[in-house]
């Protein structure tokens, strides 16, 4: 765990040195807002083959840069161990190698226990919900209902991802053997597609987004998880928890941007379906308390 | 044109007659027989550890018990710029130079008796490299009219020694994909042999061998099992046997990082490399030993073929990477080898074989297992393991149970010392321990994940840290010297009678070797993590140590990282001698 881990920041606009978000008077004034991305995360942050980067991340920051009328600045950050490390190295703090922190970083997990644990960062209303779902060959697996059907057959997982994690103990290790491993899910999808892995359990999102590219008929579904404590999440933009204003009027504008169904227009240009995160999941920012008057 | 086995003395003199006739770097090039030799030549270190056994054993006295209180300040040199943070290198010392490396991959050639700088080396890091455990290096090797380090951005960089000019340079792996290299080269019968350092995901342990003066690769060789190997390009056999201890297809992505370097013995003509530990982090998943993880691997230096291996945490499910540094020693005419485990054990090997000899703890509280059985040589485990994530189906944190050693180790990368004098081990230890827990909801690039949390926990309200005299075949401690905060740099032990260190508080020290009393300090102006030397020149002995407080503590020690907080860094390499 303690050997040298990277991450990479790619700064794009800024070389950082180690100065604090901007205010929103600031953002303002230099008519310039800086979003952080997670980077290699195709379909919402990622670098198309031009070295443009694009994704539903930066499309919806696009959006919220229009609205402010200031130019968009776009930074991919690697995911470092856990979200509570990027969004010091992406919002509150910077890193002492990757420089300053960027004004907001997007994709960020919107839970009230999370959130007290992470009391520097103000967490904005979320802009959907993400599901934990399947990916079935429906021609090599007949009984899709349960997942005994891969005490005996592959299912592909990305490394190190919360599938990996469940399909390795689920049923007492009983599909173990059965989990093959893959860098991302591109390649995961793949392998379904060259009967490699008869399934796939990731993000629906990521699922959608990279079947999209074949031309076969995969089931994408829900499977009983039992033992799994989360099936899906919300997600939403995080500041700085001090930066108050620009809190308040971040949030004004993804409610402006949800409620036209501008967001939701963004998903479907990349061939997603899309979940609204349910209203009992929260309409207040977590931790810029100052933010509501 | 290599001047093969050339002495030292001899060299001198032909620099002396043929200045102008000879390129300098050949008439001064490091051999494999200098680097063989280098614990007996007291007017040099070429090799990292002063030797390629790693004793850090120096023949030199004089200075000694008696006079070393009246050590003194010969220069100091600052790394300079913005860039300081951990300095955890050994200096070099060859021709009238000292070679030191510094904190984001940096190089430095001085004047060794004056201190005057003769080059600087900044490698050009990626834009925004973000390494997770601080952008330390911990050395160089010498070879030829190289000086040759690894970056963090996973190179491995040649430079002439006399101008600091690359001469070579090949690319380890992506850095992108989560690998690094901070530990010194080894040099090995004209091959430089270098590991990875790398994220807990994906990467995958493994030694290689490249041409010195080339940069040439001639073989590699995975640390887990299933993965090929290769000689001059060519398939040379997988590692172990595919599956054997790992359960699916874990061994793909099963870690064992050799992220501390190796060690050589030309006796037994075997290169000796510590292994990381496994992944994934949840030892329920893999049930199995996953071999290589938490091992000594000993590898034929020719072929690239592992000869034996000896696992010191199989199924590791605390962390406890197995890569401090095994030390080759001779006793009563067994070939042996001595290493102090992050576990807390201090396990002696026969070095021919890598059969167990001894065990035995040499920190005072170890929670995971009672004892090494000497007969199988298997730990033998107390149970305390953390829980099984995917047993839990209520959504609560897991059971949480405290283990010491943490895993920040009974010992961590920092080098022990060997004396040949007293035949004692000089161990730089820290009595720690963790809180360890299971999250069933984390959060890991934007999605909920299984992670696990930890808070790492002094043993004692008064010492972390404790440099340790050991006798290896009785596992006697002969003496202790507590230190507030952890211990974290090198040890030095001379025929003097005299062990030096340094600790985070600054001090480099001096403690008679039989009876560690403490015989001289010096503050360097930032904290010691450093490895320190010694060698003679114009008929005077030097001590040398890089100071600047940093690395892996800071960042990860939990409660200790509050108790250290105070100290500043800094980045300088300090050189000492007797005053007149």
């Amino acid at each position: 765990m303690i050997s040298l881990r990277y991450v990479m920041l790619v700064i794009l606009i800024f070389v950082n040195t180690l100065v604090n978000a901007s205010t929103l008077e600031e953002v303002l004034e230099k008519k310039y807002i800086q979003f952080a991305f997670y980077e290699n995360f195709p379909p919402f942050s990622y670098e198309d083959e031009s070295g443009k980067i694009v994704g539903i991340d930066v499309d919806i920051a696009q959006l919220v840069a229009d609205k402010l009328e200031v130019k968009l600045g776009k930074r991919l950050l690697a995911a470092d161990e856990s979200v509570d490390d990027d969004l010091r190295n992406g919002v509150w703090k910077g890193h002492f190698t990757a420089g300053g922190p960027s004004d907001v970083m997007m994709h960020i997990p919107y839970d009230p226990a999370f959130a007290r644990a992470n009391d520097k960062v103000a967490f904005l209303q979320p802009y959907f919900k993400e599901l934990i779902a399947f990916a079935v060959n429906t021609y090599r697996i007949k009984n899709s209902s349960s997942l005994e059907a891969f005490f005996n057959d592959p299912i592909g997982v990305e490394t190190a991802t919360l599938a990996d994690a469940y399909l390795l103990g689920a049923h007492g290790g009983k599909l173990r053997d059965n989990v093959k491993h893959y860098v991302n899910i591109a390649e995961a999808v793949k392998a379904m597609v060259d009967n490699e892995v008869y399934a796939v359990m990731a993000t629906r999102s990521e699922i959608e987004f990279n079947l999209k590219k074949y031309d076969q008929d995969f089931l994408v579904t829900k499977l009983p998880t039992p033992g799994l404590t989360l099936d899906g999440w919300t997600l939403c933009a995080a500041v700085k928890a001090d930066n108050v204003k620009l809190a308040k009027r971040l949030n004004e504008i993804f409610s402006e941007l949800k409620a036209s169904g501008d967001i939701e227009r963004v998903f479907k240009s990349y061939g997603l379906n899309f979940k609204e995160a349910s209203e009992k999941e929260i309409i207040t920012p977590y931790n810029a308390q100052y933010a509501i008057e | 044109m290599k001047l093969l086995s050339y002495s030292r003395d001899a060299a001198v003199i032909a620099l002396a007659a043929s200045l102008t006739a000879l390129p300098a770097t050949s008439a001064f090039a490091v051999s494999d027989s200098d680097i063989l030799n280098d614990a007996e030549t007291t007017n040099d270190v070429v090799s990292y550890g002063m030797g390629p056994q790693g004793q850090r054993y120096s023949t030199l006295t004089q200075i000694n018990d008696k006079n070393v209180n009246k050590l003194v300040p010969a220069w100091t040199y600052s790394f300079g710029g913005e860039k300081q943070r951990g300095q955890e290198s050994q200096p070099l010392v060859s021709n009238g130079k000292i070679f030191v490396t510094g904190s984001y991959s940096r190089a430095f050639a001085l004047n060794s008796q004056t201190g005057e700088e003769i080059w600087q080396y900044d490698h050009r890091l990626p834009e925004g490299i973000l390494p997770c455990c601080d952008v330390i290096n911990r050395g160089g090797a010498l070879y030829d009219n190289l000086f040759i380090f690894g970056t963090l951005d996973a190179q491995i960089v040649a430079l002439d020694q006399e101008t600091g000019d690359v001469v070579w340079k090949e690319k380890i792996d992506e850095f992108k994909d989560g690998y690094s290299n901070s530990a010194a080269p080894l040099i090995v019968k004209g091959k430089v042999i270098t590991g990875v350092s790398g994220g807990e995901f994906g990467i995958i342990g493994r030694l290689e061998a490249r041409d010195a003066k080339t940069g040439k690769m001639v073989w590699v060789r995975p640390t887990v099992e299933g993965h090929m190997g290769t000689l001059n390009g060519k398939d040379n056999g997988i590692s172990g046997k595919t599956n054997a201890s790992w359960p699916g297809d874990l061994w793909k992505t099963g870690g064992a990082a050799t992220w501390n370097g190796a060690t050589y013995d030309p006796e037994v003509d075997l290169i000796f490399v510590g292994t990381g530990n496994p992944a994934p982090w949840n030892a329920h998943m893999r049930p199995g030993d996953n071999l290589y993880s938490t091992s000594t691997v000993a590898i034929d230096p020719d072929t690239g073929k592992i000869a034996w291996h000896y696992q010191f945490t199989p199924n590791d499910g605390w962390d406890y990477d197995g890569v401090n540094e095994t030390v080759s020693f001779n006793n009563g005419g067994k070939k042996l080898a001595g290493h102090a485990d992050r576990n807390g054990f201090f396990y002696v090997l026969d070095r021919t074989n890598g059969k167990l000899v001894n065990a035995f703890p040499f920190v005072n509280q170890i929670d995971w297992a009672k004892g090494v059985d000497l007969k199988t040589g298997r730990p033998i485990e107390t149970g305390v393991r953390p829980g099984d994530p995917s047993a839990s189906t209520d959504g609560k944190k897991g059971k949480q149970i405290f283990v010491a050693p943490s895993f920040l180790g009974g010992k961590n990368w920092m080098p022990m010392a060997y004396s040949q004098a007293t035949g004692l081990f000089y161990v730089p230890s820290n009595e720690w321990g963790m809180d360890l827990w299971n999250e069933p909801v984390t959060y890991k690039k934007g999605a909920a994940y299984l992670g696990a949390g930890f808070t790492i926990k002094p043993l004692n309200d008064d010492y972390i840290g404790a440099l340790r005299a050991y006798d290896p075949i009785t596992g006697k401690r002969v003496w202790e010297v507590k230190n507030k905060a952890p211990l974290w740099g090198g040890v030095l032990a001379t025929a003097g009678n005299v062990v030096f260190t340094g600790t985070p508080e600054g001090f480099l020290k001096a403690f008679n070797a039989k009876t560690g009393e403490e015989l001289w300090k010096f503050q360097t102006g930032s904290g010691v993590v450093g490895s320190p030397i010694t060698w003679t020149e114009g008929g005077e002995q030097y001590i040398a140590v890089p100071s600047g407080w940093g690395g892996a503590v800071p960042l990860w020690g939990g409660d200790v990282a509050k108790a250290v907080k105070s100290l500043n860094q800094g980045g300088s390499l300090w050189a000492f001698k007797l005053s007149k």
